[in-house]
């Protein structure tokens, strides 16, 4: 069977290179992976893609990075909506706000093949929530789990519960996490690295008939107390509402597949302080983000042409503020967003085209962007700085891609992709006003004429899937014309106590970066299967420096062992030493690191319930590391053990 | 009836045309005293008139603007002819003395008043006290009317919580044996965030009573954050306009405590620098 595939069949193959899914863990017990993935946090999960990299500046709420990418590079999106993070010191990725408990899928994408959830040079991270099922026999079903962590001593709680009735599916769940400050492998504690959250969601649908539903979503998200040890402050509470209804079609006609419409809104408050900290003067750094917009997704088979579209709007504001109370004398106050709002609009084409048994695959996406400061204040802020820029500017973005699939003997299919890519300014890069980046210590601030971030992308890869053995690999290169990164400017004095100085960000030509993507599995056995993940990166700015939060290379083994009620695994994670370093971008040398961690599961059938057993230990020999991406030279934590239990039925 | 129409057409426009001329010619202008402080009210009941006097804060050792308003007492119409001049007395048991004086004219930013300025040197206090003797002149009526009131001139230093002796709102600098007075002064009312322009005001003193403008010297400003310790970029040194007014542009990144350091040059010469005017918002 798998020598001559249906043509079909390999075309569904083929689309594995373009978007790799890695999915959540399921809410049957059969199907779960070793260990309750509900009780990790997104970003955990998003880690084990050999394209994503997590940036880490506390215990909680770690910047994904695709390919060393990140914040207005990368769309990071929850089922296609667009959100942005309301705090100035990307402190509160999009990912915070859901968990995985909440989560069906990863849709991951590199480069301008991300192009589907908005214009990008890095790529895309969709977070595809769970839809409630629909189920004939069984109306109600549901899980709850707790566990402990020894390091943080800290537990996360887990529940859901399913509900579906006739036409209609229902899907609460929800999240407790609460940690302490954490010790690294030396056994020190890290201060600051304590939090708390709690996450509540609502997903439903309503069949209508057999092609049409009504869908919605409701997530409540309020986190607390959460500590960042690599910046100067803490966050005192983050708080995300983010809701959708649509409205499903499928099997229109013959030809047209599928219309979904959905309309969607967030709200996000963030609030930075510093009253845990011990410093002269007291701060607060309060920040909104607000979002609302309307997706519509298409899918048609036209002939031999498989079409994706996609039309959205969207309109974000953002405001932040910056507070500081001296201990005599009056407060400070000043915009570090100035009322912001973009309204955006986009349209997306993917057209797939069978050849033979290849398949060519083209992406076409425009997007224009309106951007507004709303604020009088914030415009008499841009003054100071000389700008002749009059409160609003319009820009168009587009990028190209274009793949080529082509088996290659048997087992192998090797890709081909050429694209274009670009993607606009973030509201920082425009119009920041002295943000404070504690791991170069240097201000920033915005530059409202910047130009859009371009960049030609060449990837190539090859799959292979004989038998038990599977392996992806990909190589890509990335050319960059107006890369947008902060330069020194000696004529501006830095607002924050004890900064370095102050980068105003600017548009910088001939930057590249190159770098492999890996990842095999094979199964041994029937119940042992070994996976493997691998990533090197590396780049350069014009005149030979590094480029920064590039990664050198990191690998990742999994052994896994499965029998009935029975589940065992052993990870081994290396990341290389660097010792190249952009020093004026504040990365410091690290050395190379070696971990273990190991779990193990067990799961009991008692009555019509299944108790699921679960311990394991992280970080076995207690190693003091971190990574390179970490910021402040804060270690990781040392070895901690785990135990947790949950009932499924 | 297309004649009568046109009859009744023309009564109509004729009235409309003399009420509105009749508008126009009413004097009643309502005064819009919005922002202003009132120091003093002085009716004049036998000269049918009434005389305030705004100013946009409370007094203060410094530059201060002062707005004048001439009504009749009896219907509280705008008196436009007469002509106003004011001496700032500061009443001390040895060497009373004046003060910088612009003297009112005609505003341009608010309508009916007379706008002028004093540069108080001092604040009231138990050394003396200042007072305002105003001079009405050119009314209708033919009379001349004189009154002086007291102005109570605080000091702005004071109530800053950041102290430091080199923070002013007045500089007095004694340069060759003369006595200069330099104050700052916001033409467009209190400070923002932003660029505000900003004015540098230069007097000596010629004699107890007499001060003259002084005009000609070069002035370097330099703004910072006392609590924060730094500055802010794109400011525009003061030049001389005339009249010992110099014009400039000064920048406050944030709101807060600000210092701007003020270096004068005569000739080549710096005859004042290491001190600042301090303000706070």
């Amino acid at each position: 069977m798998a020598q001559a595939p249906a043509p079909e069949q390999g075309y569904l193959e083929t689309l594995q290179l373009e978007e790799i899914r890695i999915y959540v863990g399921k809410d049957t017990t059969g199907e779960h992976a070793i260990h309750d993935q509900q009780f990790t946090a997104v970003e955990q999960v998003m880690e084990r893609n050999s394209a994503i990299n997590l940036v880490r500046r506390g215990n909680f709420a770690m910047e994904p990075m695709i390919n060393g990418m990140s914040g207005g590079q990368i769309n990071l999106t929850i089922d296609g909506m667009k959100l942005f993070s309301a705090c100035t010191d990307r402190m509160d990725p999009v990912s915070a706000y859901v968990e995985t408990v909440n989560m069906d899928k990863l849709e991951v994408a590199t480069g301008a093949d991300g192009g589907r959830h908005g214009a990008t040079v890095g790529g895309s991270i969709n977070l595809r929530l769970k839809q409630p099922e629909m189920r004939m026999n069984k109306s109600l079903k549901g899980s709850a789990g707790v566990n402990y962590q020894s390091i943080s001593q800290g537990y996360n709680a887990f529940y859901n519960l399913d509900y579906s009735h006739n036409n209609l599916g229902l899907r609460y769940s929800g999240v407790y996490r609460n940690h302490g400050i954490y010790k690294d492998g030396h056994g020190r504690e890290v201060m600051f690295s304590q939090y708390e959250k709690m996450n509540h969601a609502l997903n439903g649908q309503y069949q209508l008939s057999d092609d049409r539903k009504l869908i919605f979503s409701f997530i409540w998200d309020d986190a607390w107390d959460i500590g960042y040890p690599a910046l100067p402050m803490d966050v005192a509470f983050a708080r995300a509402r983010i809701y959708k209804a649509g409205y499903v079609w499928s099997r229109l006609s013959e030809h047209w597949k599928s219309l979904e419409i959905t309309a969607y809104g967030n709200n996000i408050t963030h609030e930075m302080d510093d009253s845990q900290r011990d410093v002269v003067i007291r701060m607060d750094m309060p920040g909104w983000s607000n979002t609302y917009g309307l997706n519509m997704d298409t899918d048609w088979k036209l002939g031999s042409h498989f079409i994706t579209a996609r039309a959205e709007f969207f309109r974000n504001d953002v405001r932040a503020e910056m507070t500081m109370y001296p201990a005599e004398g009056v407060s400070m106050f000043m915009l570090t967003w100035p009322d912001a709002v973009r309204t955006a609009g986009g349209i997306f084409f993917q057209d797939r085209i069978p050849i033979g048994q290849s398949v060519w695959s083209n992406s076409l996406r425009m997007d224009v962007a309106h951007n507004e400061i709303k604020s009088q204040t914030g415009m008499a802020q841009l003054e100071v700085l000389d700008y002749e820029y009059d409160g609003a500017d319009t820009r168009q973005a587009l990028n190209f891609s274009s793949t080529l699939m082509v088996p290659v003997g048997q087992y192998w299919q090797a890709e081909f992709t050429g694209a274009f890519a670009e993607r606009f300014p973030t509201v920082t890069e425009q119009f920041g006003f002295f943000l404070f980046n504690s791991q170069d210590g240097f201000d920033y601030v915005g530059d409202p004429t910047l130009a859009n971030e371009k960049a030609w992308q060449f990837t190539s890869g090859v799959y292979l899937e004989k038998g038990a053995f599977r392996i992806n690999m990909k190589a890509f290169g990335y050319y960059f014309k107006d890369y947008i990164l902060g330069r020194i400017d000696e004529d501006l004095d830095a607002m924050t106590l004890g900064a370095r100085g102050v980068k105003v960000y600017e548009n910088q030509d001939n930057v590249w970066m190159a770098g492999l993507n890996s990842d095999w599995s094979v199964a041994v056995t029937d119940h042992i299967s070994y996976h493997g993940v691998a990533e090197y990166t590396v780049g350069e700015l014009e005149g030979g420096a590094k480029l920064p939060m590039t990664v050198p290379l990191a690998m990742t083994h999994t052994l896994n062992y499965k029998n009935r009620n029975f589940g065992a695994e052993v990870d081994y994670e290396f990341v290389g030493g660097r010792n190249k370093v952009n020093k004026i971008s504040g990365e410091t040398p690290s050395d190379a690191y070696h971990i273990f961690n190991a779990k193990a599961a067990y799961q009991q059938p008692v009555g019509k319930y299944t108790i699921k057993w679960q311990a394991g230990v992280d970080n076995i020999f207690d190693v003091a590391y971190r990574h390179p991406l970490d910021w402040g030279g804060i270690l990781r934590p040392g070895r901690s053990i785990n135990v947790g239990v949950s009932c499924h039925f | 009836m297309k004649l009568l129409f046109k009859q009744l057409y023309l009564i109509a426009f004729t009235i409309a045309l003399f009420s509105a001329c009749s508008e126009d010619d009413d004097p009643k202008i309502t005064a819009d005293t919005s922002g202003l402080e009132l120091l003093h009210e002085q009716v004049v009941a036998d000269a049918d008139l009434v005389i305030e006097v705004y100013s946009p804060e409370a007094p203060f050792s410094g530059y201060n603007e002062l707005y004048f308003l001439l009504k009749k007492a009896s219907d509280d119409a705008l008196i436009e002819s007469a002509s106003l001049t004011m001496t700032p007395m500061m009443a001390m048991t040895e060497h009373s003395h004046s003060a910088p004086t612009i003297q009112p004219a005609e505003s341009d930013q608010r309508e009916g008043f007379r706008k002028g300025a004093v540069i108080f040197t001092m604040p009231s206090g138990d050394m003396g006290k200042w007072t305002l003797s105003v001079k009405v002149s050119g009314l209708d009526s033919g009379n001349e009317v004189a009154f002086d009131f007291e102005v109570p001139v605080i000091s702005k230093e004071a109530s800053y919580q950041a102290q430091d002796t080199k923070y002013k709102t007045v500089v007095r600098k004694v340069i060759n044996d003369e006595k200069y007075f330099f104050a700052y002064h916001l033409p467009e009312g209190k400070p923002a965030i932003g660029a505000n322009d900003f004015e540098v005001y230069a007097y000596k003193q010629l004699d107890m009573m007499t001060y003259e403008a002084v005009d000609g010297l070069t002035m370097g400003i330099e703004p910072e954050m006392p609590s924060m310790g730094h500055g802010s970029p794109n400011n525009v040194d003061p030049v001389s306009k005339g009249n010992g007014r110099y014009a400039g542009s000064v920048n406050f990144s944030m709101s807060g405590d600000w210092a701007i350091w003020l270096t004068v040059e005569q000739e080549s010469e710096v005859v004042l620098t290491d001190v600042a005017f301090y303000l706070e918002f």
